[in-house]
């Protein structure tokens, strides 16, 4: 009961603050104008289209290509383990812009792809994969070696052992940072439109610069962005609620 | 009788620390085996020698008769080939009852026999809980089914590594009687802990260990009545 006046009083000053907010503006001397952007909302749209497109696309790059950092770095071959540690080093010690610019003006052109789209989002992945690769190991880490030994000693395999016992188990605990991940990445991925991908970022330049307004469209931009990063906020906060709720459950026992 | 477990000259070191200093055992089949000590002793370690969860400094360990060796390639299938129960039960919680026991059959022999899986937690006395996952079992029902899952792989022999020390008093009786029962119908065991009574009334030999050392073994009357060395001695007055 508490909860539900929680949110509903949460509810109530986020619309307040909002109203607030929408006087200061409306009485400035700035002049506001949403129509120009209203009459190209197909343009925000398609950009949104081409967000989910790419980030979709890159977390499945990213979780792929995790598991195998996470592998790398848990591996018992000191080379495999250095392979590991330098690409997460490398990725997570430059900015991501630097990453996709290298990516489509350097590596493109020598392999000889030319889509932005392609280039950009295998870009991406690679980042969120150093990132999920953590995410990957700490979740496998967390599992107590009593787990391991147990499947051991029943004669299972070290891959079976892996994939029977441990990862659905880590899984379970990497939900709500994966969510975490995803919403990341929703965000990183308008550093694309430095390469011409033309996603929600690229598409308020254009409308702001065909109409010049700026302030608008990108006003609207952020909208839409807060409209895809909530609801998957509010998903992972809800996940870790209930997980974190079986998780104590499981200790008192 | 054949030997199921045969123990050579077996020495482990943790940097400093010795955990076990030429250990020779033999465990034949059908025999129940009882290991008693204080804590850090060595027991633990002598049983995760044998089921390759350690990898002994020196010496060997053979399991009828085939050399059990952590960097061979058949190891999986001779840690297969003894069950190991743990003191602090490690069944796995995302599976329920009935999946944890069958879990290695279906992975490693290929065989999903539900009427098999049954039958094993029936043994135990734990068939009605064949659905509830593990966080929902006591812990008498949890160390059962660790049972019923060390048994589902046909086991030559088992350990046990002190199975009751993590439970409450009431449940440890629940667990010995599964334990009891199993030597009864000509299990080969070599078991760590501290159940004198166990010990006493269903092992057909007691081994005492101190600082990684077996300092005297014999029939439990033997060593409960009339120990022959001062350490025993002072080991048992304090525990019994």
């Amino acid at each position: 009961m508490a909860r539900g006046r929680e949110i509903l009083f949460r509810a109530a000053i986020t619309i307040a603050l909002l109203g607030l907010l929408a006087l200061a503006l409306g009485g400035s001397s700035y002049e506001w104008d949403f129509a120009p952007a209203w009459q190209r909302r197909n343009l925000y749209l398609w950009g949104l289209g081409m967000t989910l497109a790419a980030t979709g696309v890159a977390f499945v790059i990213g979780l792929v290509l995790g598991v195998a950092v996470a592998l790398a770095r848990l591996a018992r071959s000191l080379v495999v383990r250095h392979i590991g540690d330098l690409y997460v080093e490398i990725i997570r010690g430059t900015p991501v812009l630097v990453q996709v610019t290298i990516a489509y003006f350097g590596i493109a052109p020598l392999i000889g792809v030319d889509n932005k789209f392609v280039v950009g989002t295998i870009a991406l992945g690679m980042f969120a994969a150093a990132y999920m690769g953590e995410i990957f190991r700490a979740g496998i880490e967390s599992i107590e070696r009593g787990q391991f030994e147990a499947a051991r000693s029943l004669g299972l395999s070290r891959p079976q052992t892996l994939r029977h016992v441990v990862f659905p188990q880590a899984f379970k605990r990497m939900i709500p940072p994966l969510t975490g991940e995803l919403i990341a990445l929703t965000k990183e991925s308008s550093l694309l439109f430095f390469i011409g991908v033309m996603e929600l970022m690229a598409r308020g330049r254009q409308v702001g610069a065909d109409t010049y307004r700026q302030f608008e469209s990108f006003l609207v931009v952020a909208a839409v962005y807060l409209s895809v990063t909530i609801p998957l906020s509010l998903l992972a906060r809800r996940l870790e609620r209930r997980l974190g709720k079986s998780a104590r459950a499981g200790v008192l026992l | 009788m054949t030997d199921r477990i045969v123990l050579r000259g077996l020495s482990k070191r943790y940097g400093e620390v010795v955990a076990l200093e030429n250990i020779d055992l033999d465990v034949a089949s059908g025999e129940v085996v009882v290991l008693i000590g204080p804590s850090g002793s060595g027991k633990s370690t002598l049983l995760r020698c044998v089921n390759a969860l350690e990898v002994p400094d020196e010496g060997e360990v053979l399991l009828d008769g085939k050399r059990v060796d952590a960097r061979q390639g058949d190891i999986d299938r001779l840690r297969a080939e003894v069950g190991m129960v743990f003191q602090h039960f490690h069944l796995f919680p995302h599976l329920t009852a009935l999946q944890n026991v069958m879990l290695a059959p279906r992975l490693v022999k290929k065989i999903a026999a539900t009427d098999h899986g049954l039958a094993l937690l029936d043994r135990v006395g734990v068939a009605d809980k064949r659905d509830t996952y593990p966080d929902m079992l006591s812990g008498g029902q949890k160390q059962r089914v660790a049972i019923a899952r060390a048994l589902a792989m046909e086991p030559i022999a088992m350990l046990f590594d002190e199975p009751t020390s993590a439970l409450d008093p009431e449940m440890v009786g629940e667990v010995l009687a599964v334990m009891r029962q199993l030597a009864e119908e000509g299990m080969t065991m070599l078991v760590a802990s501290h159940e004198m009574g166990f010990a006493r009334e269903v092992a057909h030999r007691v081994a005492f260990l101190d600082e990684g050392r077996i300092v005297e073994e014999g029939t439990p009357d033997r060593i409960f009545d009339d120990p022959q060395r001062n350490r025993t001695k002072a080991f048992l007055s304090k525990i019994l």
